[in-house]
């Protein structure tokens, strides 16, 4: 895979586009094409396929923020993983909450995994240099159709 | 019965049926992460292994590292049983095959595997996933309260 394409969902747009600059800047091979999105309805919509989409990849990778407004995390999760088009699609939960019952039902509604959203500069750095190197470096990725 | 200790870390569980695969990965896995692997041999082992951790006689694993290919229950078959079992399936599995062709990554993803990793030939790059690996899972992920998961009924 030559591009990573990576949509980040997440209502805060200082905290979206900090982690869109950080993975953008990652080394590569492979590059990273980020999208961002700050509302699940409007991640899920585009995810389901805009007509011109159609035919085309979707996403690779998708970080979701968990307390989002109109449809959260969670719902997301339930919302895809009941989708066949997109029941493959790695979803990994970066939230700042690390409550258990978040915790809990992120993995249960099938999140591929749980990150702590970092507080400061270096961490979130260290932490998309991970994602990166993880996600995009280390493990295959669905080619999914729309 | 011996009680585990519940404060021990959580190892790595690794299904494979090749004993030089095994071996290799038991070696590096220790390097990387100062603790070997508990490794088991086939898909029926594995979830033997599960069945103790549901009965409180095993430490639940942080992640699962699943060969793919293994007889008497493939990769596929545990995917099933772990991700279909609502006390089993919020636990991190992470495919690991010799196999990149994209329909049986996809089958992987779409059967709910956590990740899916390429067996590297060369150490040095299978080193450096085993790395990525557990400074991912290990050291930075949330991981899923299994006891609790696993008292449900």
């Amino acid at each position: 895979m030559d591009c990573v394409r990576v949509i980040v969902v997440d209502d805060n747009p200082a905290d979206a586009r900090l982690v869109a600059k950080l993975l953008d800047r990652c080394e590569g091979p492979p590059t990273t094409e980020v999208r961002v999105f700050d509302d699940a309805v409007a991640a899920l919509a585009s995810l389901r396929g805009e007509p011109s989409l159609v035919g085309e990849e979707i996403a690779h990778l998708v970080l979701l923020d968990q307390n989002l407004p109109r449809m959260t995390g969670v719902e997301f999760l339930r919302e895809a993983r009941s989708d066949p088009a997109l029941a493959a699609l790695p979803i990994v939960v970066l939230s700042s909450s690390v409550a258990p019952g978040d915790v809990d039902s992120a993995y249960a509604e099938g999140a591929n995994a749980y990150l702590r959203k970092p507080v400061d500069l270096d961490q979130t750095r260290a932490l998309v240099d991970l994602i990166h190197g993880f996600w995009s470096q280390t493990c295959r990725l669905p080619e999914l159709s729309a | 019965m011996n009680r585990p200790d519940v404060a021990a870390p959580r190892p790595l569980v690794y299904a494979d049926d090749s004993e030089s695969d095994r071996m290799i990965v038991s070696q590096l896995w220790s390097k990387v992460a100062g603790t070997p692997p508990v490794c088991v041999e086939d898909g029926e082992d594995l979830m033997a292994h599960l069945e103790r951790c549901l009965a409180g006689e095993e430490i639940w694993p942080r992640l699962v590292l699943l060969d793919l290919n293994m007889p008497v229950m493939s990769g596929y078959e545990v995917l099933d049983a772990i991700k279909c079992d609502p006390r089993l399936r919020p636990l991190p599995v992470v495919v690991f095959s010799t196999s990149g062709q994209r329909a049986d990554v996809e089958r992987c993803y779409a059967r709910r595997a956590n990740g899916y990793l390429v067996k590297h030939i060369d150490v040095n790059a299978l080193k450096r996933a085993l790395e990525r690996t557990h400074a991912f899972w290990f050291e930075h992920v949330v991981p899923p309260d299994m006891e609790k998961a696993g008292s449900t009924s």
